[in-house]
């Protein structure tokens, strides 16, 4: 049986973070350990103990596996001090925890003996490994859910920015309430949200153009600018990614439509390093077991079949 | 600041998982176990209640916060829980807590929503010498019918439409499947349990001091069921605070919730003399 123990980790502040190990029974452990990394507010549990989950996973398979909090996270020392979820989501969006990675990385490093690291995360978590993994040769591959290519922020207008993929998904939406008398009697009493309805009945709106394309990053666009160029360093120098996304959930509409359309040809040589695969009928936090399992599997086959 | 130890703790054939915040200072006489509310509450509560925790410690109270079994870090699958594992989980934190601090001899309860509902009916089989109440579920049946509605608004999300509804729902709790709520697998047992609960149905055999909390992000007066509630209780008193609902996902970060803490301490304070 797996030996989980709790942790503490020292950052490069010296801010406690708490986190746990889990270590495979017997000594087949392998020279590769994993990291989940925090989604954000919802710790080193993650939400419906994904991580828990996760963790329990891939012990059986042989790897040693971190979780851990953030600091101002969780159990972990430090403050947050944004006053919107918004701006602090922002934050994470433009790496503020890829050093409490780098610690958590020495420490495996000084009390496992272990040099080499798949980081793995849901959404918040899954770009914070990217970043870090851009940053330190150390991480091998990654493995993301849900991974977001945009900044978010309170003055970040989402109904402006909203993709092709996610319009058309609402467009599909309302067609089907055209005879809900519920519907009609919201839109008629001023409580739908006309922003949406006019973005989405009007197709093309949101069709991002070439301007679009290459203005992202810039103003009038609420793309990462950092994440190209994290994505590059991962990729043109071998290192394997897996992205997972949910069918219904905007984050993929997002990196296909924001990201990948425009970047792809660069990859055209690197193809074997990309794994991008769509789970059908799940959402961002993947709610339903079937959802679930297939994640673990293709995730823990990923991890076999590359770092055995 | 002192850092609080994680520790793992025994409950019969499971292993909890807790954090214990040690005094800073002489110790105050009560140690207080901090109750989880329910699922997803738990991880948006989850920087309120540290920060609570470590506001208690520096003021000389001993906190033990722990995750009930099937969730958080502690061992067991959720659908393996119910009410009584919770309790039960409730009273072996209070034993931890007792044997962790020496000379320790009175420990309250804390909890939010329905980690206060547990909080207080654990009083009914546990040696509680303060009970604290922050907004707490009074009437389980309502309360569970609204986690069966998170798994209907997630169908709408991923069908797009309503494929086994509540009565359905129901049903295959009966059968002996379990329904998931945002990812908790929620079992028959757990339903029923939860269900039959109704804090302000019958006196509460706990005569000790008692906090009951209002918590609203809008100026009002007390609400009947509160008002109600405290009549259940021989020894008790009912505030309201300010605070916006931050067990559950709204565009406020919510690290601490000030007014809450406020009247907590202040009521605290009262009972120390």
């Amino acid at each position: 049986m797996a030996e989980i123990a709790p942790v503490i980790i020292k950052n490069r502040n010296g801010l406690s973070l708490y986190g746990m190990l889990h270590t495979p029974a017997g000594s087949h452990r392998k020279k590769t350990a994993i990291l989940l990394l925090s989604p954000g507010i919802k710790s080193r549990i993650a939400p419906h103990r994904l991580y828990v989950k996760m963790a329990a996973r891939y012990v059986m398979e042989g790897y040693v596996v971190l979780r851990f909090d953030y600091h101002g996270l969780g159990d972990s020392e430090g403050e947050v001090k944004e006053r919107f979820v918004a701006d602090f989501y922002r934050t994470i969006q433009q790496g503020r925890y890829v050093d409490d990675v780098l610690a958590a990385m020495d420490y495996m490093e000084a009390k496992q003996g272990i040099r080499r690291f798949v980081l793995g995360g849901l959404c918040g978590g899954a770009l914070t490994g990217l970043f870090a993994g851009g940053s330190d040769m150390r991480v091998v591959g990654l493995f993301g859910l849900g991974i977001p290519v945009i900044l978010d922020g309170r003055e970040v207008d989402a109904v402006n920015h909203m993709t092709e993929g996610q319009a058309e998904k609402l467009r599909k939406s309302y067609l089907g309430k055209l005879l809900d008398i519920r519907a009609w009697k919201r839109f008629f009493t001023l409580k739908s949200d006309f922003r949406v309805i006019w973005r989405v009945l009007k197709p093309g709106v949101s069709k991002p153009t070439l301007e679009s394309i290459e203005n992202n990053g810039v103003e009038g666009s609420n793309f990462n600018p950092l994440f190209p160029s994290a994505f590059q360093k991962m990729i043109l120098s071998s290192r394997k990614l897996l992205l997972i996304f949910s069918d219904m959930d905007r984050l993929y509409w997002e990196y296909d439509e924001k990201f990948w359309r425009s970047h792809k040809d660069k990859y055209e040589e690197k193809m074997e390093y990309i794994d991008v695969r769509v789970l059908k009928n799940a959402n961002h936090i993947l709610s339903f077991p079937e959802s679930q399992n297939e994640m673990l599997n293709w995730t823990a086959d990923w991890l076999k079949g590359n770092y055995p | 600041m002192n850092i609080a130890p994680p520790i793992f703790f025994d409950n019969g054939t499971y292993r909890l998982f807790g954090i214990l915040h040690k005094p800073e200072r002489q110790s105050r006489g009560t140690g207080y176990v901090l109750c989880y509310p329910f699922a997803e509450e738990r991880l948006w509560a989850q920087r309120v209640y540290v920060d609570f925790a470590r506001g208690l410690s520096r003021r000389g109270n001993p906190v033990l916060r722990f995750d009930f079994m099937g969730t958080g870090d502690s061992e067991g699958e959720f659908e393996e829980a119910d009410v009584e594992t919770f309790l039960s989980d409730i009273g072996c934190a209070i034993r931890t807590l007792k044997a962790e601090i020496p000379g320790l001899i009175d420990v309250g309860l804390i909890g939010l929503r329905f980690g206060a509902t547990l909080a207080a009916l654990a009083t009914e089989r546990s040696d509680v010498s303060r009970l604290i109440l922050w907004d707490p579920i009074i009437d389980g049946n309502q309360y569970i019918q609204e986690i069966l509605r998170s798994n209907l608004m997630t169908q709408t999300v991923i069908f797009k439409k309503v494929q086994r509804d509540r009565k359905m729902l129901v049903q295959d709790l009966m059968e002996g499947k379990t329904v998931n709520a945002d990812g908790y697998e929620i079992s028959r047992k757990l339903y029923e349990g939860v269900s039959e609960i109704r804090l302000n149905e019958r006196p509460s055999r706990y005569e000790k001091q008692c906090l009951i909390v209002q918590i609203d992000n809008r100026i009002g007066p007390i609400k009947e069921k509160f008002l109600d509630l405290k009549k259940h209780f021989a020894n008790s008193s009912v505030v309201d605070v300010l605070e916006e609902p931050f067990w559950r996902e709204i565009k406020a970060y919510y690290g601490r919730a000030g007014n809450l803490f406020r009247a907590t301490l202040e009521w605290m304070e009262s009972c120390d003399g």
